[in-house]
């Protein structure tokens, strides 16, 4: 399928999703072309009139030289030249081809409300290039005062400089914070859902009272998103037994699950929200508006080049990660202390003993490691007080990069964490010959695929391991009963 | 004036800054305490009808001891027993402002107005009357662990003298009050501090001369964001009439252009802080609460629960936290641009006093955008399972340790904002420049403490800077 982009609404994270992950064709339509081209020939027009006014880029010179007018022979002159880096970056690893196809997606949305005054041809040139590979993109190396450094990668794809070049902007845009963190927002959706049923299989082996998810709850406290926690805890619960669970409350860490759970519903939801916000809003630096764009006609030099609201979204959302992980920990160890689970100590088989390797015991070390290394990059994204470059003009660096990056890997090592709990919780049913609710066994199915309960002495950590690919793979491609979504 | 209490419902942010600010007493209504003492009933009849029910804290021990099931006779002593609230352990140098413990008072009357507490309505009349009486000083250390037991058993210490009955005790120190007030206290807050940072950046614009095209009306129906439109909204209310020439010629550094997303993001925070705050506010947390009796359920019923856990405080309050911090630090960024721009004296030094002029503004910006850049730690929920027992209390609340260092966070800005406010102050009097209009009242209150620099002999601008961030405080604590 080819999708069509002719209005703002068709700036969607599902349309993104299509262009950035199925590799689906992205053109605009005739409606937007038309209205593409006349921005562009109405901005030619403006310029000439107005040849004194300063226009980023397009009657000054860039950076530092921003101060510096030039003429449209100068202008011509240093268009011909091109852009004058390659690239600068450089880091141990590349940009998945996924995220790099999301931040072209957004200079497209860029482009479609006319603000870039760029010629039509360019514009659909630009959405052609997503039917074949794009530029390697370092992952490292690419905070700057707007996004400059990731855009010289980018500019590859757009065709040679011409007479037709005069635009306001070609993407000097958040194209990098708003393509990754929208690819992190369709992931976290589905994230959560693994997370919620590896955490409802952990509050099932430990047969924690039902009356903490108790529907009554929702209007106690009055949080939709806690609402919509204790509504996906109980579905996934559905049909367990009521009979001999324990007799009385369960740890903090099961009697608080919904309340983080609603957190994190909370702050997925702001990510995804903000997210398609930012692509329906793409604001280059100059942006012009042209006739017929509900302003006055003007060219005007902007900040819209730094995202401030999805570093925000993606910090919270890694610290619900963290949080949600650190729960997990107190869920992995409890399950494994018999007086306080009423399961087997150390979930090993009545009869045997931990020396024989047939248990889970001792992997609830492991989750400290990751936890670890999460809270470290789970700190908020801050903008930096260092001046990050030579000219008095860029001053302050954007973070959407930075943010993205880090919420990426808190991501992916919660994955691990996750596959602990998961892995855990399968064997302590196993072990208490008890089977997984309903809703569950689907879920429980695939997890005991790499991670069967441990019936004989082996590699734990293999098991382990395949798990959490299996999750991440999951998350990332959203076709697998694992990420299917919970009511 | 007292404010008067009928149910969950005027549990609102405006009757609890008439209680906390205004210093207003509270007076629990006929038809409330009609409610708690109809519900005590039902209770009552609930608990009698099967006293080996497990009910956290009436039919069983607390804490580590919940396992433990307790005869009728002993529910009933225990609970005559614990008619007094220890003293809480926390201790340290500072403490929670005062308006913020009568705010954890008013809150704590949340899960009493509708009978949820399972008391008699004597309790909440106690509770309330804590506020007409000297109040608890809560150490603002010393209070991370589960559920909000630590800082209420100061709070809480101070309740009249009076009888207690069963599942009384444990309603008093149980629920999360104390993180509603904080959210409470930092989403009232916010709202006046990001007022006064939109008029000092606002100013800064004017002592810059940058240009207003980063705040254009096109921007404003272009976004689709409600907090970039809040931001710009803002900054054109405090630039309206802004003389337009005279201005940059060309586009000013990006920290000046900036503003409008990075404030969007402030507003964003601050939007999040006051949901939580009102959600929070109406919000029943006992644990164990009482669902009250239905056709169903005729006597009621009571369940165990983790309401005494506000997950959405802590983020909330690291939010704001982390975008004061990025106040700081564009405050910083001007302060520096202020004082070496080509366009304006160098230092901004007046022609008549010394070479480098107000220069040790931008040189104090450091330490302030530095430490707020510390009080912007996350705060996780800790690893330590202190306090937990038999595996009970196993993961502490962070609230209050967010609030530390909200307070912390919140100086830091108000001390960054006098420097800049300083610094645009005197470019504007140096280049004998009025601000667009509705900015000269901000700036006669910065004159008044800190009046514009010629030469710092025989002045102490440190004490004067400082009676600014005070007066900065001051308007945003009592407004």
């Amino acid at each position: 399928m080819t999708i069509l982009l002719n209005d703002f609404q068709d700036l969607t994270l599902s349309n993104l999703e299509r262009i950035a992950h199925s590799r689906e064709k992205v053109r605009f339509g005739s409606t937007a072309l038309t209205r593409l081209q006349a921005a562009h020939t109405e901005f030619k027009q403006f310029v000439k009139d107005n040849p004194q006014q300063f226009i980023y880029g397009v009657t000054s010179g860039y950076g530092p030289n921003a101060k510096h007018k030039i003429s449209a022979k100068e202008r011509k002159r240093l268009e011909n030249l091109g852009m004058p880096f390659i690239g600068l970056s450089f880091a141990d690893d590349y940009l998945p081809e996924t995220k790099v196809r999301a931040m072209v997606f957004a200079i497209l949305a860029l482009f479609l409300r006319g603000g870039a005054a760029v010629n039509k041809n360019i514009a659909q040139d630009l959405a052609k290039s997503l039917d074949g590979d794009m530029p390697r993109i370092p992952a490292g190396g690419l905070t700057s005062p707007g996004e400059i450094l990731p855009l010289f990668y980018l500019m590859r794809l757009l065709p040679d400089p011409s007479d037709h070049r005069l635009q306001a902007s070609t993407g000097n845009t958040a194209c990098c914070t708003v393509g990754m963190a929208s690819v992190a927002a369709i992931e976290t959706n589905r994230r959560l859902i693994v997370a919620q049923k590896a955490f409802a299989l952990s509050y099932d082996a430990m047969q924690a009272p039902l009356e903490h998810i108790d529907p009554a709850l929702k209007a106690l406290w009055g949080d939709p998103f806690e609402a919509r926690a204790i509504d996906n805890l109980s579905a996934l619960l559905k049909e367990t037994q009521n009979d001999n669970r324990r007799p009385f409350q369960a740890p903090v860490s099961y009697r608080i699950l919904p309340r983080l759970l609603g957190q994190a519903l909370r702050s997925s939801e702001r990510l995804s929200v903000t997210a398609e916000e930012s692509l329906q809003s793409m604001v280059s630096n100059p942006i012009f508006f042209p006739e017929g764009s509900g302003s006055k006609v003007e060219a005007i030099s902007t900040g819209g080049y730094h995202n401030s609201l999805l570093p925000q979204a993606l910090d919270g959302m890694a610290m619900s990660w963290v949080d949600l992980a650190e729960i997990a920990r107190r869920h992995i160890i409890k399950l494994h202390k018999g007086p306080i689970s009423r399961l087997p100590d150390r979930l090993v088989r009545d009869g045997d003993t931990f020396r024989t390797g047939r248990t889970t015991s001792y992997i609830e070390f492991v989750a400290a490691d990751f936890i670890d290394e999460m809270k470290r990059w789970a700190e908020p994204s801050l903008l930096s007080p260092g001046e990050p470059g030579a000219s008095e003009q860029d001053d302050i660096n954007a973070m959407g990069y930075i943010a993205c990056r880090n919420e990426a890997r808190v991501a992916i090592l919660f994955d691990r964490v996750m596959a602990l709990l998961a892995a855990v919780s399968s064997h302590a049913l196993a072990i208490s010959d008890r089977a997984a609710p309903i809703n569950l066994q689907n879920f429980t199915r695939e997890v005991r695929r790499d991670f069967p309960p441990v019936n004989k002495k082996r590699e734990l950590g293999k098991s382990a391991e395949k798990l959490t690919n299996r999750l991440s793979t999951a998350i990332e491609h959203g076709d697998s009963v694992l990420t299917k979504r919970i009511v | 004036m007292t404010v008067t209490l009928n149910n969950r419902r005027d549990f609102t942010l405006e009757n609890l800054k008439r209680v906390a600010i205004s210093g207003e007493s509270i007076r629990i209504s006929r038809s409330a305490k009609k409610s708690m003492n109809q519900a005590r009933r039902s209770f009552m009849a609930y608990l009698n009808s099967d006293r080996s029910r497990f009910i956290y804290g009436t039919t069983s021990g607390a804490g580590q001891h919940a396992s433990q099931r307790l005869s009728p006779k002993q529910q009933k002593v225990m609970a005559q027993q614990r008619n007094r609230v220890a003293p809480g352990g926390g201790f340290g140098p500072d403490y929670l402002p005062e308006r913020v413990v009568r705010m954890i008072i008013f809150a704590r009357l949340t899960n009493y107005i509708e009978g949820h507490a399972k008391t008699r309505s004597i309790e909440s009349e106690r509770i309330a009357q804590m506020l007409d009486n000297p109040l608890a000083k809560v150490p603002l250390s010393g209070q991370t662990g589960a559920g909000e037991i630590l800082p209420l058993a100061h709070v809480m210490s101070h309740i009249p003298r009076g009888n207690t009955e069963e599942a009384e005790p444990m309603a008093r120190v149980n629920g999360s009050p104390v993180s509603t007030a904080v959210l409470c206290d930092v989403a009232m807050s916010t709202q006046n501090r990001l007022a006064l940072a939109y008029q000092i950046f606002s100013l800064s614009i004017e002592a810059y001369g940058a240009p207003l095209a980063p705040y254009s009306a096109s921007l404003l129906r272009y976004s689709q964001s409600r907090y970039e439109k809040h931001a710009i909204r803002s900054l054109r209310y405090w630039l309206n009439k802004a003389p337009t020439t005279g201005r940059l010629s060309h586009q000013a550094p990006v920290s000046w252009r900036i503003l409008p997303p990075v404030l969007a993001a402030v507003e964003e925070a601050y939007s999040t802080v006051l949901e939580s705050a009102e959600i929070s506010l109406q919000a029943v947390t006992d644990n164990p609460v009482y669902i009250l009796p239905t056709s169903q359920n005729p006597l009621g019923r009571v369940i165990s629960t983790g309401g005494y856990h506000n997950a959405q405080a802590a983020p909330a309050i690291d939010n704001i936290n982390a975008r004061y911090a990025d106040l700081c630090t564009l405050a910083d960024r001007h302060t520096m641009k202020l004082h070496s721009a080509e366009h304006l004296p160098p230092n901004l030094a007046a022609p008549d006093g010394e070479s480098y002029g107000t220069a040790i503004l931008s040189f104090l910006q450091v330490g302030y955008g530095e430490e707020a850049r510390l009080a912007a730690k996350r705060s996780f929920l800790p690893a330590s399972e202190g306090g937990g027992i038999a595996g009970q209390n196993d993961v502490a609340s962070v609230s209050v340790f967010a609030y530390q260092k909200h307070l912390r966070s919140a100086f830091c800005l108000e001390a960054s904002l006098a420097l800049l406010a300083t610094s645009a102050s005197q470019a504007l009097w140096l280049t004998k420049r009025k601000p667009a209009y509705r900015l000269a009242t901000i700036l006669e209150q910065i004159r008044d403490l800190v009046p514009p620099v010629t030469t710092r002999t025989n002045r102490n601008l440190g004490l004067e800077l400082n009676s600014l961030q005070q007066h900065f405080e001051t308007n945003i604590n009592i407004v």
